[in-house]
């Protein structure tokens, strides 16, 4: 990295090998087991962490950051070990806290030039960054009032801002959309997708909210009671479903009776319109298309469906609660 | 918890630099978000002896004044709450024993509260994680934060010495020694008590028990000095507080207690930086347990979920009350026989009657611990509506007035049964001594004369909380601040006499010295109730404020 040059170069080569590793990490808090057994790599670009409240998200970001030791097993942030090399490893990582731990009586800048110059970088760079992170993250004129003041999404906005104002090569963010409104959220989440893209700095973002990580993420890793569920790219994980959905302007019951007859499996998906057929090859898109034509109803849509995440990760989700 | 992060310590350790990483950044955080407060401790604290030793000097112009002050000193009230000085007959005697404890100990609670905000109270809400999320080593904020509070020590002490000379407290032919020595004793209590706040900072899991814990201890020391003030002074030397009092300015003027002080800081430090390193962020020493599943039904009230809440400072200051009850009438017997043999010229300026005159010096000083209890709890009135606890509670069937005064019958009950038992222990405890049974009933029942006074500051606290929420808590507190320092030196002040008299502690009939007049007292009752239900009127039609 390259503190003074604030960016870096085009042209330079991509980050090889996994950003984050983790070797049979366990963390115990006395009686509660945070982290059992967990290895786990996430490669760079945008990879979401998801799990429950309590699942032990906050926990693995805290040893990954080399604040917390690890009660047994190894972790390794860009290729720095978490359990000797904490300082090293926070001069080329950004961290957003969950929690609301900014103070009230400073301002934004104050604060975000003051975590810049603890980072490493001289004064004057360290005032002209946070001028550009935090119009960046759109404060622009409220940044020079006490934080006190400020509604939620802006103290996320400053959060997010003193994670990337010293151009870490990682950021890891836990829990950035909590408590924003939908279109907070929606632009939180272009925040942090452009974080990933204009500035190729890699994110681990954390939520117990699937649905809005599916549509930032590169990769999931799904953690429930500290132990890994799955680890996936995100495209893997929603690819094309098998079933086709099928909507007609009428005689629902007749095309599907004349596709079963020509041995399709239909399923009635519960719409007064539509059903599902599954696609067993290229002729079964045919009979739909020749069925209706035969039948003189009007074909509004054929659509592939995708596997939405939810439902890929119901099953490992509702047996581990099934073994409280 | 610890016995996990114990166990991991003994894997490789970064290099010790490391732990200091950010030091500089650090200190200049310290000292910007605490600029305003280091400034006004200094200037009232360095202000407030030089505004004494100045308006001493104009005060005492002859020795034969000095000489009668010395002698109107030599009280067991004043050696009690204040101390003698060494040489109570010279000017710089005289404003020692005027103001030096009051100085050394606004320090020393001063510098606990300054490490705990910078210390646990920024690690409960996350803060210290959020730095330590940069190149921040391990200690790198807690030694900033020490640096500053100890320079802060420093520079109290030496204003105050600066301004002891300037005023010309030492005697002709002595230089400035006394001076130096009376500014080297504030500073090191200081420190002793920055050395107590780091590791109270460390072993408390929240800020409110840090800063329980450390001023407990300071209360702790300032009672055993008393204790050994009393009595032949060899007790004296089992408190910190009372080494730097046996530096004795403007007398012997030692110096090597202040290197038992400065000793016993770098011990304490040495531990909390120990502690510090063996400890996970965020978790403290003492040991998190989990709760019950359930919650009685008695919970389910304003009151019940109140005393739930205050449990642990209802049980602490209970046991406080007692544990000094108990020690000070130990004592009250071995002070008498001491007067006594000081013949009949010191009998005689107390007015004969020094017995019951310790005896309700001793019922005051239980009465302003019992105010301290009494608004903390009234104080929690806007502490649960600035934390949101306050809101949930009214969303339920029970309209705001009942609601606030179900919870002030915690100060209101429980300050007159800490007055009784306080009263109490000292009577059985002196009773012992004495073979007289009948003293713990009648020094119960002095006790609850201040009752009333202890509810006017209630009053003033709920009054505060219905009409300035934002500002209520630290007003509280304030007014309180303000009423003992016009206590201990309104004189000075040179306010008017009627100000002092109608204050409620003065007001009060000093009881056993005293005779009882009732007259005061319903007045004060009157006042408190006057205050409480403007208070709460207030409350019933202003907006909750969460914090």
């Amino acid at each position: 990295m390259d503190p003074l040059g604030g960016g870096r170069a085009i042209g330079d080569a991509p980050p090889t090998g996994p950003a984050v590793v983790a070797e049979s990490l366990t963390r115990t808090f006395g009686p509660v087991t945070a982290l059992s057994q967990l290895t786990v790599e996430m490669p760079h670009g945008v990879v979401g962490l998801v799990g429950a409240n309590g699942a032990g998200k906050s926990t693995l970001i805290k040893i990954l950051l080399g604040l917390l030791p690890p009660t047994s097993g190894r972790a390794q942030v860009l290729g720095l070990d978490c359990a000797t090399e904490g300082l090293a490893i926070r001069q080329v990582v950004g961290y957003m806290p969950e929690s609301d731990c900014l103070p009230p009586d400073v301002s934004a800048t104050e604060l975000v030039v003051h975590l810049a110059r603890m980072s490493g970088l001289p004064s004057a760079v360290a005032r002209e960054r946070t001028a550009d992170t935090l119009r960046h993250v759109g404060l622009y004129e409220e940044r020079y009032r006490p934080i006190g003041g400020y509604s939620t999404g802006m103290k996320q906005r400053v959060k997010l801002a003193q994670a990337i104002v010293h151009d870490p090569r990682l950021v890891l963010l836990d829990e950035p959309t909590n408590g924003l409104d939908p279109a907070g959220r929606d632009e939180m989440l272009g925040l942090i997708q452009r974080i990933s893209t204009d500035f190729a700095i890699s994110v681990v973002v954390t939520s117990h909210l699937l649905g809005e990580l599916e549509r930032i993420s590169d990769h999931l890793v799904v953690i429930e009671d500290g132990v890994l569920q799955r680890s996936t790219s995100t495209a893997d994980a929603t690819q094309l479903s098998g079933v086709v959905l099928v909507e007609v302007t009428d005689g629902v019951a007749e095309l599907a009776a004349l596709l079963r007859a020509a041995g399709a499996q239909v399923a009635d998906d519960g719409g007064a319109h539509t059903f599902t057929v599954e696609l067993a090859g290229e002729w079964v898109l045919d009979a739909i298309q020749d069925g209706a034509a035969d039948l003189g109803v009007g074909l509004v849509r054929m659509q592939r469906r995708r596997h939405h995440l939810t439902e890929i990760f119901r099953p490992e989700q509702e047996g581990a609660h099934a073994r409280h | 918890m610890t016995a996990v992060a114990i166990g991991t310590g003994r894997a490789v350790r970064p290099p010790v630099a490391d732990s200091l990483a950010g030091l500089g950044p650090m200190l200049r955080l310290v000292l910007r978000r605490n600029r305003v407060r280091l400034v006004v401790w200094w200037v009232v604290l360095a202000g407030l002896f030089a505004y004494v030793g100045t308006y001493y000097t104009s005060l005492f112009t002859t020795q034969a004044a000095l000489n009668d002050f010395a002698a109107l000193s030599n009280t067991p009230s004043i050696k009690a709450l204040t101390g003698l000085a060494a040489t109570p007959n010279t000017l710089g005697g005289a404003v020692w024993t005027k103001i030096w404890m009051t100085c050394a100990l606004s320090l020393a609670f001063g510098v606990v509260f300054l490490v705990t905000r910078s210390g646990r109270a920024d690690e409960e809400v996350g803060r210290t994680e959020l730095l330590r999320s940069r190149m921040l080593g391990r200690h790198a904020y807690s030694v900033a934060s020490w640096l500053v509070d100890a320079a802060l020590c420093v520079a109290v002490g030496a204003g105050i010495a600066v301004a002891s000379a300037a005023v010309g407290l030492d005697p002709a032919g002595t230089g400035v020694v006394g001076s130096l020595v009376v500014g080297a004793s504030v500073t090191g209590v200081g420190l002793m008590a920055l050395g107590v706040g780091a590791v109270a900072n460390q072993v408390a899991g929240t800020s409110r028990g840090a800063n329980a814990l450390g001023s407990a201890v300071i209360g702790a020391f300032y009672v055993l000095r008393m204790v050994g003030d009393l009595g032949d002074g060899r007790l004296t030397w089992v408190s910190p507080v009372g080494w730097a009092q046996e530096m004795q300015p403007w007398g012997a003027n030692r110096w090597w207690p202040l290197v038992l002080l400065v000793v016993l800081a770098a011990v304490l430090l040495a531990a909390a930086a120990r502690l510090e390193a063996r400890r996970d962020l965020g978790a403290g020493l003492l040991p998190e347990r989990p709760g019950p599943a359930g919650a009685p039904v008695r919970y389910a009230s304003p009151l019940g979920l109140a005393l739930r809440l205050q449990r642990g400072p209802v049980i602490g200051w209970s046991a406080t009350i007692v544990l000094t009850a108990l020690l000070f009438g130990s004592v009250v017997q071995s002070m008498t026989t001491l007067l006594s043999d000081a013949g009949s010229t010191a009998t005689a300026i107390i007015g004969g009657t020094s017995v019951n005159a310790l005896l309700a010096m001793l019922g005051m000083i239980i009465a302003m611990i019992t105010t301290v209890f009494a608004l903390q709890s009234a104080a929690s009135l806007r502490g649960d509506e600035a934390s949101g606890i306050l809101e949930p509670q009214l969303a339920g069937a029970v309209s705001r007035t009942s609601w606030a005064l179900q919870r002030l019958l915690i100060p209101v009950v429980g300050a007159a049964v800490l007055l009784l038992v306080g009263g109490a222990g000292i009577g059985v405890s002196y009773g012992a001594a004495v073979h007289d049974a009948g003293q713990a009933g009648r020094l119960a029942l002095a006790a609850l004369a201040y009752w009333p006074a202890v509810m006017v500051l209630v009053g003033v606290a709920v009054a505060l909380f219905g009409w300035v929420p934002r500002l209520a808590v630290p007003l509280t507190w304030g007014v309180l601040s303000a009423m003992w320092f016009v206590v201990l030196i309104g004189d000075a002040l040179h306010l008017p006499a009627w100000l002092l008299n109608v204050l409620p502690f003065s007001a009060t009939p000093h009881l056993p010295l005293a005779r009882l007049t009732w007259t005061p007292l319903v007045v004060l009752v009157l006042v408190a109730a006057g205050l409480v239900w403007t208070g709460l009127d207030r409350f019933a039609r202003r907006d909750v404020q969460p914090g």
